[in-house]
């Protein structure tokens, strides 16, 4: 039997191996790019700078290098030709940092151009950003023609959502170190406020926003103390009448998904232990009773994705991504239907690395995304019953995932590029018109138009 | 000395910054190695680093505290090059090339076992052994730097200790089990 101290001893004489210097042809690379690369200004400031000359020939540059990329990739829509894993992204600028800047001309860099009337509509898109080496980001607007880009918050987690009437944005902030809590505010920024938190060890984090608005459920935990997690349900206001809604002991917490169209009833995510996003899919009744478990044996969900679960727009059905065991290369999935009242989850779509499922607003499609034979990743639709799986084929070669409805269903957000250096593009429902929206490759970690 | 070039690096100053970069690339490159396995992958991360130090320097508040805020980027560098790459899964075979422990008791087999043991573990917990065994940071600074709660600090070493531990046993029991088979 191995002792603690032997291995602590073993450890620590292997991890004394390895190489102690670093080449200075890494050093030369990092001097070069630095020269090209802007600083980021503190926070509270970046909003309110003008561009300077600098910023303004590295966004030209930038412009050039997506036009040229994406004119590289315009002979390449075939679906299964795209190179695996990279298709169309466009080549990160020079200058990625989220300082406000115009927003670049969207026409210029879309594979297909537009023809007049299929320009989307200024419909407003909240998204959160973040660099993928850091922890926290920005939560930006922009319009689905392309323009009005405006930071709204900075340096917060860069999960954000809608009020259901679109009126305002929910977010999460650290009122403390130890602590999370939710912030309210306009879509501008405006009127910030943060939910108060009942005592110093809990946090309660944004999770779903009721029907009506009037209440949100919260992400729950204790910190530092071992307490429980779980979903609470208070006021949309003040965080008044705050009533648990789920229980758990132990690492993991649940993760408030979606209200019922009803208000009745809360669909959430069970993460199986703090260091992971995958879990189990709930349903819950919102006063605590009919919990049940959606995701077939062997089956998990993750919310790393963003778009994992949603409900039928009669809110009788729910459909989900489930993920299986890992491979080396693939992960084995599905796209599942289950009904609220019972009865076992039905697969209507397979694949590999399916990580979101989107109902239609008319309930007629099932948006979902999934990696294709040549290695690269795009969006599908299907009906509910599992016929007319249709690929989106544009979304191929610029390597998708993780669409999201207009309100009217008219065209699909979603993020294209490699992981962790994507950007937002937005596409007619029919699959047609693809048009970059951002241009500051990053990690888009949630996303949606107005309601 | 350090500071008077994080001072000037945060101004915008890009020769300080490669000074400040030659004076810690040694360090950053023997900790992404040793979290990640692989010499092309530590390159890459900790070129990364860099370069997001660079971007986000005046965002640093207190220029003291550089080396641990460039630790924290470094780390999150290498969970994304881990991501990105997911080359370990591919080479999990792969040893480095010149092993070179002074550690007599560190035998081949030792080597073996803890090299499948820790390519096996999330990134997550091979930082905090890094920071902790390499680094000889105590739990509560490991906490700190990598940006985690105490609690997550102590539950991923404890797992990935257990992990490794399990791996050595694993391996040296087949032996025994072996021995004890009937003829």
């Amino acid at each position: 039997m191995t002792q603690p101290a032997d291995t602590d001893r073993l450890v620590r004489a292997f991890l004394d191996e390895g190489p102690n210097e670093l080449p200075d042809r890494v050093l030369n690379v990092v001097q070069a790019e630095i020269h090209l690369t802007h600083q980021l200004t503190p926070r509270g400031l970046r909003r309110f700078l003008p561009m300077t000359p600098r910023s303004l020939a590295a966004t030209v540059l930038a412009a050039a290098l997506v036009i040229a990329a994406v004119a590289a990739i315009t002979g390449q829509l075939n679906p299964g030709s795209g190179p695996a894993g990279i298709g169309g992204r466009p080549t990160p600028s020079p200058s990625s940092g989220p300082t406000a800047v115009p927003t670049p001309a969207p026409t210029s860099a879309s594979p297909s151009a537009s023809p007049a009337g299929l320009i989307p509509p200024a419909i407003p898109i909240v998204f959160g950003r973040a660099d993928p080496t850091g922890d926290l980001g920005t939560i930006d607007t922009i319009s689905a023609s392309g323009t009005d880009l405006l930071e709204v918050h900075s340096e917060v987690p860069t999960v954000v959502t809608w009020s259901p009437d679109g009126s305002h944005l929910m977010y999460a902030v650290e009122p403390s170190p130890n602590q999370i809590a939710t912030g309210i505010s306009d879509p501008d920024g405006s009127n910030e406020r943060t939910l108060p938190l009942p005592d110093k060890v809990r946090s309660l984090g944004p999770g779903a926003w009721s029907p009506d608005g009037s209440d949100i459920a919260f992400e729950g935990w204790t910190y530092p103390t071992t307490g429980e997690a779980g979903i609470f349900i208070g006021s949309a206001t003040d965080a008044s009448g705050l009533r648990q809604v789920t229980s758990r002991p132990g690492p993991g917490t649940d993760v408030p998904w979606a209200f019922s169209p009803d208000g009745k009833h809360l669909l959430f995510v069970r993460r199986s232990t703090d260091e992971t996003a995958e879990g189990d899919l709930y349903v819950v009744a919102t006063d605590g009773t009919g919990l049940r478990k959606l995701n077939p044996a062997g089956i998990v969900v993750s919310q790393a994705f963003g778009s994992p679960a949603s409900w039928s727009p009669d809110g009788q059905r729910i459909a989900f991504a489930g993920l299986g065991s890992a491979q080396l290369q693939a992960r084995p999935s599905a796209v599942y239907v289950a009904p609220l009242n019972g009865g076992a989850a039905k697969a209507i779509a397979r694949g590999a690395w399916i990580t979101s499922a989107r109902w239609s607003p008319d309930g007629r499609l099932i948006l979902f995304d999934a990696a294709v034979a040549s290695g690269n990743h795009g969006l599908y639709t299907i009906q509910p019953d599992g016929s007319g799986q249709t690929l989106l084929d544009s979304t191929v070669a610029l390597g998708s995932c993780c669409g999201q409805w207009s309100a009217d269903g008219s065209w699909i957000l979603f993020q294209a590029g490699a992981d962790g250096s994507a950007d937002l593009w937005i596409i007619a429902a029919d699959g047609s018109h693809p048009r970059q929206l951002t241009h500051d490759p990053g990690s888009y970690q949630s996303y949606a138009f107005q309601p | 000395m350090q500071r008077a070039l994080v001072d000037r690096a945060k101004q915008g100053d890009e020769e300080a910054f490669g000074a400040l970069a030659r004076s810690v690339g040694d360090r950053c490159m023997a900790i992404a190695f040793r979290i990640l396995r692989d010499t092309d992958m530590a390159e890459d991360a900790v070129q990364t680093a860099l370069i997001t130090a660079w971007r986000q320097l005046p965002t640093l508040r207190d220029p003291d505290r550089f080396e641990p805020w460039l630790n924290r980027v470094l780390v999150n560098a290498c969970y994304a090059e881990a991501r990105r790459g997911r080359r370990w899964l591919a080479n999990v075979h792969a040893l480095p090339a010149e092993p070179a422990s002074n550690d007599e008791a560190m035998t081949v087999q030792n080597r073996d076992q803890l090299e499948r043991g820790f390519r096996r573990l999330p990134p997550e917990q091979r930082a905090v052994l890094v920071f902790h065994h390499v680094l000889g940071l105590t739990l509560p600074e490991v906490a700190d730097q990598l940006g985690i709660p105490l609690g997550t600090a102590k539950s991923r070493l404890h797992y990935a200790s257990a992990a490794l531990r399990a791996a050595i046993e694993a391996d040296d029991r087949q032996p025994r089990i072996s021995l004890e088979r009937p003829a």
